[in-house]
């Protein structure tokens, strides 16, 4: 396979040369009339200093800019490769850590300009590239997008973008130290619209620093097609906006249900007499209330003391185990501001100047709404060691985020129905071992809830990064893995979309982020690949680096992915290549470490268009749990599948292509849609269920020459259902170790309600269960042959063949032979059976003959003889 | 019992009836040439209806010995098929060959109106046109009989 575009990257540090004036760009091969660019970085601590450096363009190449920021300066060279080319060392005049970039672009349409145009930019850290307009000449167009940051790591593109077809190629980096180390990162994209806006890309580091990005176009020829990406971001989610109020939490606090899955506490105190209005104290006898906790006031229709509001949050401060103190909270005014305790001071207690009458009712809510913007929580100031409080509450930092959940809630501008959806959001969290615990939180309209973890303290990573989740939340396989829950959420009418986070009460260091770069929640689908040259599983999961680590190579033989993947959308064609290898999907979600995939609908599509090529032979592919195999052909599609082997697959085929030596080895079944399938296994397994079959019957359905069987241990499934009276031919179908007639595990289940009669040729007859009000007739078919010819050999049609057992009764086979001189028929009697018979010629014109006599037994293999006639007189 | 097949032979028809083992012959013909009548046989027992049932007769002979001159046919009739004319009275012969039972028994159905003529011959031959002249036929017959005969005739001029 060749490629559009290759990358290398190198640093001073890995390099082993430190500060240099030798800048060593790495070396790629190159051939006659590819462009090679060059782009060398260096930093200082002085931007004086930087401004001072000078670099010797290479022999031969031109200079295409000389970028610089305060403390970082990077210089791109290119020039038309006259076949083999050395990558130079470009020397500097000042010594200092570098890094280099080489990239190599084929199929360059120099006639038309070849390098035509770059864009360029600096910035303090994370970086929106320029956007640029592709040329009007050509006829498509390679971007390089070439990235420099001073003493930061660079994390990739932000996620989601408006152009996901961009491919993040990785980063070198020299080390952290300002004003001395750098990092460069490379990416590419392929475009084929021409004066078309290409939206740049935004570069993510992990802090601010000086930074640069340069955007460049080569044009092609457009021969070579790179794989991309399309629809891994399917579109947005419904409108949905920030929620500033709490009255998300006011849905959790009428559950009733914390969100760790205990039940609320609640408090009363009567407002006339527990009520010091002097103190502004509160006595609740044996309270036990957390310091900084957060709790919920209801007057429940009576009249809460003066200061206090009906449905209102407050933090509480104990004062004794008797005696509390009812401090602002800010839950549906100022979600930034919302903290119990700065390090310096505590937000005010609230000012009670009056009594009030009857009974209040305070509840446990333990939650804050922290939405400092749409999936970004507030990172509260560091707490104090020292308990501000008296009592004897376990508040110790985190400016009291570890008593409560800190959610940034996004509301749904009406309900949204996540049926058949992929919720798709990124997000990050730096707990820095500090937070418990991150969930996903769904809230219904009904207030039902459910939520999953995002982040486990002590078992995630410190830092997961920035993460792409997925969540199938409509499958019951995925509520089954939630967190925790309450009533009966309704997956259609979704309202509030909420992340949370809970401090773990060891620090009183603040914690890390807690947020989302793209800030969206979008509706996803599988990271779908398109173009190509032939291109590999390697290549996906290269190309699904610049989006997710869902997707890995731990060998060049073996690959995993906890997201589905999709060959080819339907639309752009793909050529896909690739054998003897091995796909697995391994557990999602509980279980690992960074809870990303809550996905049931996992495996593989292939989509092909009418041009696409899509070869995928002599490769298994597995999971854990059932997942879905999935193949859409057009018509004119070349698709060869050969040799594939399938665990756990549930498998939908297209009859645009043939099915050769598969093994369908457990899943919950297999839509054949009348795909010719030959010299194949299915397995059946506990996974099928009871009244299934891995296979559904119909008349239309071509399986021939395979084998079904049924997995040890399996108590419940068949080989082949029926749900349509009427008459099958089953050739050469084998069933192995299924249940005997009438059991839950028989080879055919015909649930039909009516009459059905299995023709079996070349096959034993199989067991069967019927299901209410159905008759099945199992006919094992024998195949009968006469060929008829003259003693020479020559054909004899219309010679007539009459074969009936031996002794007498019904014909057997009779009939007139065809032009090749042959009659064929089927016996559907018990085997063995001796027959008798003769064949006769006497129907002019034509030579007449005298009957030759027939004798002989049926077996199970069935019954052919030749017949040499004789002429008669 | 009934003719379930019927063959036309040289515009003669022959009636088939399989169960009673009878074939029924065209009226009017008075007389019944053999190898018609195989050629009916042949065909009624190759049809769909005669193929179940076995084989009604054999036919052996028609030996070429010359160009246009062949042995006698003989037709043996198996199991107890008989023929049987359809006229009501008068004289009904074979012809052309013999005609035999292979049981020995008749071969005719008893019918006291008929007369039925049977000569049967070992020698007997069958001249076709084409070839040679009469009189060459002439005398190859007349040397088939000779051959045939237990006797030695005197002159081998014919009778």
């Amino acid at each position: 396979m060749t490629e559009l575009i290759t990358t290398a990257q190198s640093d001073s540090t890995n390099d082993g040369s430190g500060a240099s004036t030798l800048l060593l760009p790495p070396q790629l091969d190159n051939a006659v009339d590819d462009c090679i660019i060059i782009k060398v970085t260096q930093s200082l601590n002085n931007a004086t200093d930087v401004s001072n450096i000078n670099v010797t363009t290479p022999s031969g190449y031109t200079l295409l800019t000389d970028l610089r920021d305060a403390e970082l300066r990077s210089w791109v060279f290119y020039k038309q490769s006259t076949g083999s080319e050395t990558i130079p060392t470009v020397t500097s005049d000042t010594s200092a850590r570098w890094t280099c970039t080489t990239v190599v672009v084929t199929d360059v349409d120099w006639a038309s300009g070849g390098l035509v145009q770059h864009v360029q930019n600096t910035a303090g850290g994370d970086t929106q590239s320029t956007d640029l307009t592709t040329d009007s000449g050509g006829t498509a167009s390679a971007i390089v997008c070439l990235f420099s940051v001073e003493r930061r790591s660079i994390s990739g593109f932000r996620y989601p973008q408006t152009r996901p077809q961009t491919v993040y190629q990785g980063e070198v980096s020299t080390g952290t130290s300002e004003g001395v180390d750098n990092s460069s990162a490379v990416g590419h994209d392929f475009v084929e619209g021409r004066s078309t806006n290409f939206d740049a890309p935004f570069w993510e580091v992990n802090g601010g620093a000086d930074s640069l990005a340069i955007n460049i176009e080569v044009l092609v020829q457009g021969n070579i097609i790179p794989l991309q990406v399309t629809t891994y971001l399917a579109q947005a989610a419904p409108t949905n906006t920030l929620q500033t109020s709490a009255n998300w939490i006011r849905e959790i606090i009428s559950s009733g249900k914390n969100l760790d899955g205990t039940t609320m506490q609640t408090w009363t105190f009567d407002a006339s007499s527990d009520v010091d209005t002097t103190t502004d104290q509160i006595t609740i006898t044996g309270h036990g209330m957390d310091e900084s906790m957060v709790v919920h006031l209801s007057d429940g229709g009576n009249t809460a003391p003066t200061g206090l509001s009906d449905s209102s949050f407050y933090y509480v401060y104990p004062i004794d185990a008797n005696t509390i103190q009812l401090m602002t909270a800010k839950g549906d005014s100022d979600a930034v501001g919302d903290f119990y305790y700065n390090e310096t001071t505590q937000l005010p207690a609230i000012d009670i100047t009056g009594t009030g009458s009857g009974t209040i009712t305070l509840t446990e809510a333990r939650m804050i709404n922290a939405g400092q913007a749409s999936l970004d929580i507030f990172r509260p100031p560091n707490g104090n060691t020292s308990n501000p409080g008296s009592a004897p509450g376990d508040y110790i930092g985190d400016s009291g985020y570890n008593q409560n959940w800190l959610g940034t809630a996004q509301i749904f501008s009406s309900v949204f129905d996540a049926s058949n959806e992929t919720i798709n959001f990124e997000f990050r969290v730096n707990g820095q071992g500090r937070i418990d615990r991150g969930i996903l939180l769904l809230i219904d309209e009904d207030g039902d809830w459910i939520s999953w973890n995002l982040y486990v303290g002590g078992v995630s990573p410190s830092d997961i990064g920035q993460t792409i989740f997925q969540f199938q939340a409509d499958k019951t396989g995925i509520q089954n893995k939630a967190y925790q829950s309450f009533g009966t959420f309704d997956v259609t009418r979704i309202r509030y979309f909420v992340l949370a986070v809970r401090g773990n009460n060891s620090s009183v260091s603040r914690f890390g982020a807690a947020n989302s770069a793209g800030g969206t929640v979008n509706l996803g689908g599988p990271i779908t690949v398109v173009g190509g040259q032939d291109a590999s599983f390697s290549d996906i999961v290269t190309l699904a680096e610049t989006y997710t680590d869902a997707l890995t190579k731990p060998s060049d033989l073996q690959f995993t992915s906890t997201i589905p993947i999709a060959i080819g959308d339907g639309t752009t064609d793909v050529s896909f290549v690739d054998s003897e290898k091995s796909v697995a999907f391994p557990p999602l979600a509980n279980g690992t470490t960074t809870f990303e995939a809550y996905l049931e609908t996992i495996g593989v599509t292939l989509n092909a268009t009418a041009s696409s090529n899509i070869s995928i032979t002599n490769t298994q592919i597995g999971a854990s749990l059932p997942y879905d195999f999935q193949v859409t052909i057009a018509s004119g599609a070349s698709v060869d599948l050969t040799g594939n082997a399938y665990v756990f697959a549930n498998g939908a085929l297209d009859a645009d292509t043939d099915y050769d030596r598969q093994l369908f080895v457990g899943g919950q079944g297999i839509k054949d849609n009348n795909a010719q399938i030959r010299n194949s296994t299915f397995i059946v397994n506990s996974q099928l269920g009871a009244d299934h079959g891995i296979v559904d019957l119909f008349s239309t359905t071509d399986i021939e020459n395979s084998t079904f069987e049924l997995a040890s241990g399996t108590t419940t499934g068949h080989a082949l259902k029926i749900t349509s009276t009427g008459t099958y031919t089953l050739n050469d179908l084998t069933f192995n170790s299924f249940g005997a007639d009438g059991t839950t595990t028989a080879a055919i289940f015909n649930d039909s309600g009516g009459a059905v009669t299995l023709r079996i040729t070349d096959g034993v007859a199989p067991t069967v269960r019927n299901g209410a009000g159905s008759t099945t007739t199992v006919n094992v078919i024998a195949p009968l042959s006469v060929t008829v010819t003259d003693t020479s050999g020559t054909p004899i049609q219309d010679a007539r063949v009459y074969i009936r057992p031996s002794g007498g009764g019904s014909p057997i086979l009779s009939g007139l032979t065809n032009s090749s001189g042959v009659l064929t028929g089927e016996y559907t009697g018990s085997t063995p059976q001796a027959v008798e018979g003769w064949v006769r010629k006497a129907t002019s014109p034509g030579t007449l003959y005298k009957q030759f006599a027939i004798a002989g037994t049926i077996t199970s293999s069935g019954f052919s003889v030749t017949a040499l006639m004789t002429e008669d007189e | 019992m009934a003719v379930i097949y019927t063959a036309t032979i040289g515009g003669n028809d022959y009636g088939f009836d399989f169960s009673d083992q009878r074939i029924d012959i065209d009226s009017s013909l008075d007389s019944l040439d053999v190898a018609d009548l195989y050629e009916a046989i042949k065909e009624a027992q190759a049809s769909l209806q005669g193929i179940p049932y076995s084989t009604i007769a054999n036919g052996e002979g028609l030996a070429t010995l010359s160009v246009g001159i062949q042995t006698f046919l003989t037709v043996t009739l198996f199991d107890s098929w008989e023929i049987n004319t359809l006229k009501t009275s008068g004289k009904f012969e074979v012809a052309g060959g013999n005609l035999i039972r292979d049981d020995g028994n008749d071969p005719f159905r008893d019918n006291p109106l008929i007369t039925y003529l049977n000569f049967l011959s070992q020698a007997g031959i069958v001249a076709t046109s084409g070839g040679t002249d009469i009189d060459d036929k002439l005398e190859i017959i007349n040397q088939g009989v000779q051959d045939a005969s237990i006797f030695v005739p005197h002159t081998t001029d014919l009778p």
